[in-house]
């Protein structure tokens, strides 16, 4: 069993109109073990902006506070709310400087732009390369039975 | 780093993505038509299907590793002619299904590496379909997927097929063949946007007690 197959998850974000929808399973297991029922994927990081960490849940919790810090840092200097696009650039460079001993999770990204309140979503892998969704993101070990169900179901403008 | 010198191995991922789905009165089997080579992810074939005609209106989906596809066909049809043979008459799906379990556990100590799909009308004219792992392991089954993008189709034929995880379930009509054929032509689209080993062109055989009925369908092509 590798490394981001020891706690298991299954991640998906999707744009629809004017809205996104960010959604997670809620086991926490330890390899075939499951240990809780009720975990939490999802962090919030603005009034309209959620990141849900895949993979390993000891990095999930530790790059989502580092995370945290920088966004909340940002925001006292630009006294402003991040924008989204900026925030993919913000957690690519955050895992991208663990280039050669990499955080086993990536974050999933959903949110709406501050000022437009356009939909927006994305996906990295573990070393920060991003990956910004028109339609959807899926992530976790569950990511390919996910991609099934998005490819032949999704449509454009689906309402929440 | 270190560089470990690679031994001979025997087996390659050819590629290839099977379902079949039973219904009351007939067998739905699918299966693309790429062949891969694993090693340089190139294309060997875009006109390659993975379901075989046994005889008796079975239908065996079989991808994995494609010499031992090529040489479990061979075995299963000296069985079936042998069979033929000695009683003077085909064999049923239910005695092929246990043929093909000996067949595959003959070869435990080097497994034939093949995926199967076993599919055909039982003996009371219900749709038969069985599944097995590369050593013989087999249970019969209402639908199911495998190859290479068998993640991909499986969870959508749970949704549509077996009505999982879906509130109001209990509406929905008995399962026919055009309805079936249309699940799988819809899926495996998506199966070839996602899955690279996946795409060409898409076949189906619907067996129904009037014989064994083809179809084919465009896939991507890259």
């Amino acid at each position: 069993m590798s490394i981001d197959e020891y706690n298991g998850c299954a991640i998906v974000a999707m744009v629809g109109k004017d809205c996104v929808a960010l959604a997670t399973d809620t086991r926490f297991g330890v390899q075939r073990s499951t240990i809780t029922t009720d975990f939490q994927r999802v962090f919030q990081m603005g009034p309209r902006l959620f990141v849900a960490m895949s993979g390993l849940v000891t990095d999930a919790y530790t790059v989502s506070a580092r995370l945290k810090y920088r966004l909340n840092l940002y925001e006292l200097r630009e006294n402003r709310p991040v924008s989204p696009s900026v925030f993919v650039s913000m957690v690519s460079n955050l895992l991208y400087e663990r280039r050669f001993g990499p955080y086993f999770s990536t974050p999933v990204i959903a949110g709406l732009d501050p000022t437009s309140g356009k939909p927006f979503i994305a996906g990295f892998d573990c070393i920060g390369d991003p990956s910004i969704g028109s339609d959807f993101i899926t992530d976790g070990t569950a990511g390919e039975q996910l991609m099934g169900m998005c490819e032949t179901f999704w449509r454009p403008d689906l309402n929440k | 780093f270190l560089m470990s010198k690679s031994r001979f191995n025997p087996y390659e991922g050819n590629g290839g993505t099977t379902a079949g789905v039973a219904g009351d009165d007939f067998v739905v089997m699918a299966s693309d038509t790429r062949l891969c080579e694993e090693s340089t992810y190139v294309v060997s074939s875009r006109n390659y299907p993975h379901l075989y005609d046994l005889g008796n209106s079975s239908v065996l989906a079989a991808a994995g590793f494609n010499g031992d596809v090529i040489q479990l066909i061979k075995l299963l049809y000296i069985h079936g002619r042998r069979y033929l043979y000695q009683f003077n008459k085909e064999m049923s799906i239910t005695a092929r299904a246990s043929l093909l379990e000996r067949v595959l556990y003959q070869h435990r100590g080097f497994p034939l590496y093949v995926g199967n799909l076993l599919g055909g009308m039982d003996e009371e004219g219900r749709g038969a379909l069985f599944s097995y792992d590369p050593v013989g392991s087999y249970e019969r089954i209402s639908y199911i997927a495998d190859g290479s993008a068998a993640a991909i189709v499986l969870p959508f034929l749970h949704n549509q097929v077996g009505l999982r995880n879906m509130a109001d379930a209990g509406a929905a009509p008995r399962l026919t063949k055009e309805r079936t054929v249309q699940i799988l032509k819809d899926i495996f689209v998506s199966a070839a946007e996602w899955d690279i080993h996946c795409g060409d062109s898409l076949l189906i055989k619907m067996i129904t007690k009037e014989g064994v009925a083809e179809e084919t369908m465009a896939l991507r092509t890259d």
